[in-house]
Parts: structure tokens; sequence; C-alpha cells
């Protein structure tokens, strides 16, 4: 009995000398791992980009996490753009004191930037263990047209909205953007698919 | 003792010895050259050796019913702090007509297949169809050098690409099969997804709760290469589908 007593008690000091130990190296982390496009993001005038990194110790996760928060990001720079074209509106179409008519517009806004991402692209993934979880680099492309687009289409399922709107310089500016856009669908569906 | 060293090390052996080779048509499911075609990996035979192919080729079926068609629809929300972000959970459903399984098992038949003592691997594909010796070449994994898709998505006008991922599981079976199903649900969201986000800040804190929902049909999914990581333990798989 009294040996189980003193080895209770010296496993209880060694836990407590364990315990006193300092802590552990962190894990090493795959930095050099880091890929090139993350920190140099690419532009392109026709699309958005945006990055992201995430970790999870499972690795779909960390995948998901990355390209959710992405995504979210692209839905951003489309609000950006959005707004940008709302105030080129209010300038020229002195819509501004028009109170119903500017909240059509806000309405009309804000469902594009809420409701989709049609041909997010996943440009780049690169999956990196990071001391014990795994590390997800993504990139997404959204061609800016598609969200011009989306946009045409909201403002013309508002007669009001669009009656006011389609005379004005900035509304035929966004339809010739989203015409280029269309046709450039229509030219890729028609381009062979390379061997 | 002794003998318990050896039955730990004969184990190991096992793990490193076994499982690591697979017929060209699993890998490159591409170059089959079937029309319609398909490549399952499942369980090893328990006791009869006919009874796991064919039950691979029930599986085939039924995964290829669902390639041809199938509707998806859910979605899942993170909730991003400073502490990290953390999953808030994940809810998909899957539709697809299943009286199409019913159709391949009686129009396909079992190509080629490839048992050993971790996995039962079986081709499926349209009655004409046959594979050469070429494709029945037996490939280490470490012996292939990782393709340019696992980093960058094939550029193509016709198709959306896709690329799934999974971790190293114990039975290796597991993470071929969440890599496939990883690639299409990742299909699923390049083709349309619905963002949500709702962004907190004060003095003190930030906070995002970012929520995706999608609701799409894939149809004619197609499993182009296979490849894993043998240092990372890490499993890759690209699909594709028409745009």
């Amino acid at each position: 009995m009294r040996t189980y007593s003193s080895l209770l008690v010296a496993a209880f000091f060694a836990l407590l000398l364990i315990g006193c130990g300092g802590s552990q190296p962190l894990p090493q982390t795959d930095t050099g791992d880091v890929p090139e496009w993350y920190a140099n993001v690419p532009a392109d005038p026709n699309y958005l980009y945006a990055v992201n990194t995430s970790t999870s110790k499972d690795m779909q996760l960390a995948v998901d996490k990355a390209l959710q928060a992405a995504r979210t990001e692209i839905g951003r720079q489309v609000e950006v753009k959005v707004n940008a074209l709302q105030k080129r509106f209010q300038e020229e179409t002195g819509i501004g004191d028009d109170a119903q008519l500017l909240d059509q517009f806000t309405q009309a806004s804000k469902t594009v930037v809420s409701t989709s991402l049609s041909g997010s692209k996943e440009k780049q993934k690169k999956i990196v263990k990071d001391g014990n979880n795994w590390r997800a680099y993504v990139l997404i492309e959204y061609p800016l047209g598609a969200a011009q687009e989306a946009l045409r289409e909201q403002i013309k399922k508002n007669e009001q909205l669009y009656t006011r709107f389609r005379a004005s310089q900035t509304y035929k500016e966004l339809d010739d953007e989203v015409q280029k856009y269309e046709d450039y669908k229509k030219g890729q569906s028609a381009t062979p698919t390379p061997q | 003792m002794n003998r318990f060293y050896f039955f730990i090390a004969s184990i190991v052996a096992s793990h490193l010895l076994f499982g690591q080779d697979y017929p060209r048509w699993f890998l490159f499911p591409r170059d089959v050259g079937c029309a319609r075609s398909i490549t399952i990996i499942t369980q090893p035979p328990t006791f009869y050796r006919d009874s796991a192919i064919s039950h691979g080729f029930r599986l085939g079926c039924d995964l290829l019913a669902r390639y041809t068609m199938m509707q998806i629809s859910g979605g899942q929300t993170f909730w991003a702090t400073e502490a990290g972000i953390h999953s808030m959970g994940a809810r998909y459903e899957q539709w697809y007509d299943t009286a199409l399984t019913d159709v391949y098992q009686s129009t396909l038949k079992v190509i080629d297949s490839y048992i050993d003592k971790q996995k039962t691997l079986v081709l499926v594909g349209d009655k004409q169809c046959a594979v050469d010796d070429k494709a029945r070449t037996m490939i280490r994994l470490d012996k292939i050098v990782q393709p340019r898709w696992v980093e960058q998505l094939p550029e193509d006008q016709q198709y959306i690409y896709a690329v799934g991922f999974s971790e190293e599981f114990y039975y290796e079976i597991s993470s071929w099969q969440t890599a496939e199903k990883n690639a299409y649900m990742s299909l699923a969201r390049s083709m349309h997804v619905k963002m949500q986000s709702m962004q907190k800040r004060d003095a003190i804190e930030a906070q995002d709760i970012r929520n995706e929902e999608i609701n799409v049909t894939l149809m004619n999914v197609e499993i182009l290469e296979r490849w894993k990581d043998t240092k990372k333990k890490a499993f890759y798989t690209l699909a594709r589908m028409k745009k």
C-alpha cells in the first residue's frame, strides 16, 4: 500500500514538473509555401479578384472557409462598383431628391450584391501543412460583366426605374459593357475545346 | 515480446507495401475512351471476390445516375471573429433519378476490376467498351509528379472544372471518396452561389457572419484524374462539367 502511495506522490510531482517545463515550441509553418499570386493579386479591368487564406484541422473545411471569405470579398467589390454606378445615375438624372426612385434603385443594387455570383472561378488554390492544421490559399476570379448584367436585369424588372434611366448616358455605358460581355460569352461557347 | 514487435512491424509493413499501386484507368479515367464509364473504389472482399465486384458495379451505376443529373441544394455558414473562423453548420441535399440506376445496371457491364487487401476497384462502362493493356498498367502513387491542375484549374471554354481535396483517413477508400464528393460540390459552387455576409465592428472587435447557399443542377459530371500527394498525404480529384 505504501509503495502505491509513494508512486502516486511521485507521479503527481512529475506531472507538476512537466507543467512547469515551459511551453512547447510552436509547430513550424510552411511559410515558404505562400504562393506568389497571394501576395501579388492579379489586376484586370474586366475581372474582380479576391484572395484569402484559412486554416482548419479538416482539409476541406480550410478550403471552404477560404473560398467563402474570398467570394464574400468579391461580393463587397461588386457592391463598391454598383454604388459608384448608382452615384453616377444620381448625378446624371438628379434622382437624389426622388426618395421613392432612389429606394427602388438601392433595392436593385442590394439584390445584385446579395443575390448571386454566377461563374465565380477558383482560379488558383494551394494547400499546405501548417503545424497540425491544413492551410488553404485561394484566388477567386469573377467577370465584372456578370455583375453588370445582373444589375441591368434588376433595373429592367422595375418599369418606372427603367423608363427613367433608359435614356441616360450611364445606362448606355452599362448596356454597352453588358453587350460586350454577352458577345464574349457567345464567342467562348462557339470556340471548340482545345485538345 | 518479439512476436508482439513482429506483429506490429507486419501491420506497418502491410500498410506501406499494399494499397499504393493503382491501375491506370483508376488514376486517369479520362483516358479510358468509352462513351460512358465510371470508376469506383470500394471495400476489399470479405469472403467472395465476385460479391465485392458486383457491389462495386451497383455503386458505379448509382454514382453514374447521380453524375448524369443531380440537383444539389443547401448551404453553410461561417462565423469569423478575432479568434478565428468557426463553422456554424452545413446542410446539403441531393436529388437524382434512381430509375437511371436500374437502366445503367441493365445496359452497362464491368469492364475491368482490381482487388488487393486494401480496396476493390471496378471500372464500369458500355457493353461495347474495352480497355487495353496500357489502361491496365499498374502505377505506384509516389511515381506520379504533381499535376498542374492541383493548383491551377485547366482553362477551357466549354467546361467548368473543379478539384476536390481530402486528407488521409485510416481507410484510403474514404479519402478517395471524400475527394470525389468535394470535387462535384466545388463544381456546384462554381456554377452559382448566393453569398450573404453581415459584418459587425465596434471599438473592441470585428466579426463577420457569412452564409452561402446553392441550388443547382449538375449534369454529366466527369471525373478526369486522381492524384495522391504521398508526402503531404493529401488526395485530389479533378472533375468537369459542360458550361
